[in-house]
């Protein structure tokens, strides 16, 4: 899992800018580098398997991290703990 | 507006539609993979046919079994903490994407890696809030149907 710890530590780096221009759009990251900011999940996801396979690769929605509460189940990304994510 | 079933229309083994929904919950097949094998336009064609998903309106979260992700090659895209009654766990999120035949619907949705066959779960897949998030849904315990509508 390296790699993808790759991506995520290369998203950090660039979160900042990111969530300045982008907040809400879903952020593509492949071998520790940039690819590209797409407006829908959809478009980021067929651009990634397009171009990188089975990765992997790092698909994030910037500046989301809010935590999806429910009595049953609860989904928290794991850069919601954290800058480094991790 | 497309219309779909996810309840249960008969019984088996002496219960009746509504014991089988209260027992295991609104449920599409759903074929999973990454990419579809089938030409532009046909009907797509995944690795993984006909797996039971639950419609699970107290998931955050859309969820596959760990090891069914593992077995399809779906990349990895992101980390993440899934918990819930049973406590917290670090969990890998994958990406699929997967064809609903009832709502001849087919997408790329996230999901949590869970370990939903270890578990003795019925269900090979969750799917949450965010895959219903379109849909209009109307539970009808005492007949045993579901009914999922497009808004």
């Amino acid at each position: 899992m390296t790699a993808l710890h790759d991506d995520i530590a290369a998203y950090d780096q660039a979160r900042l800018e990111l969530e300045a221009k982008h907040h809400g759009e879903w952020a593509v990251f492949h071998s520790g580098g940039f690819v590209g900011v797409y407006p829908e999940f959809e478009t980021a996801a067929s651009e990634a398997v397009e171009r990188f396979g089975v990765g992997p690769y790092l698909i994030r929605q910037i500046g989301v991290e809010a935590i999806q509460l429910s009595s049953a189940m609860v989904f928290r990304p794991a850069h919601a703990h954290g800058p480094s994510g991790l | 507006m497309r219309t779909a079933q996810a309840g249960f229309k008969s019984g088996k083994g002496g219960k009746t539609p509504a014991d089988l929904l209260a027992e295991l919950g609104p449920t599409f097949r759903v074929d999973i993979g990454l990419k579809s094998r089938s030409a532009s336009g046909a009907q797509p064609d995944l690795a993984a046919k006909g797996v039971r998903a639950l419609l699970d309106t107290g998931a955050g979260a859309n969820c596959i079994d760990d090891g069914l992700a593992r077995s399809l090659g779906l990349p990895v895209t992101d980390e993440g903490e899934v918990s819930g009654i049973g406590g917290k766990t670090s969990a890998n999120i994958y990406l699929a994407r997967i064809y609903v035949p009832a709502l001849d619907r087919l997408l790329f949705e996230r999901f949590a890696g869970v370990k939903l066959e270890e578990g003795e779960q019925w269900h090979r897949v969750i799917l949450g809030r965010p895959f219903l998030r379109p849909y209009r849904m109307v539970y009808d315990a005492p007949s045993g149907a579901v009914e999922i509508t497009e808004a």
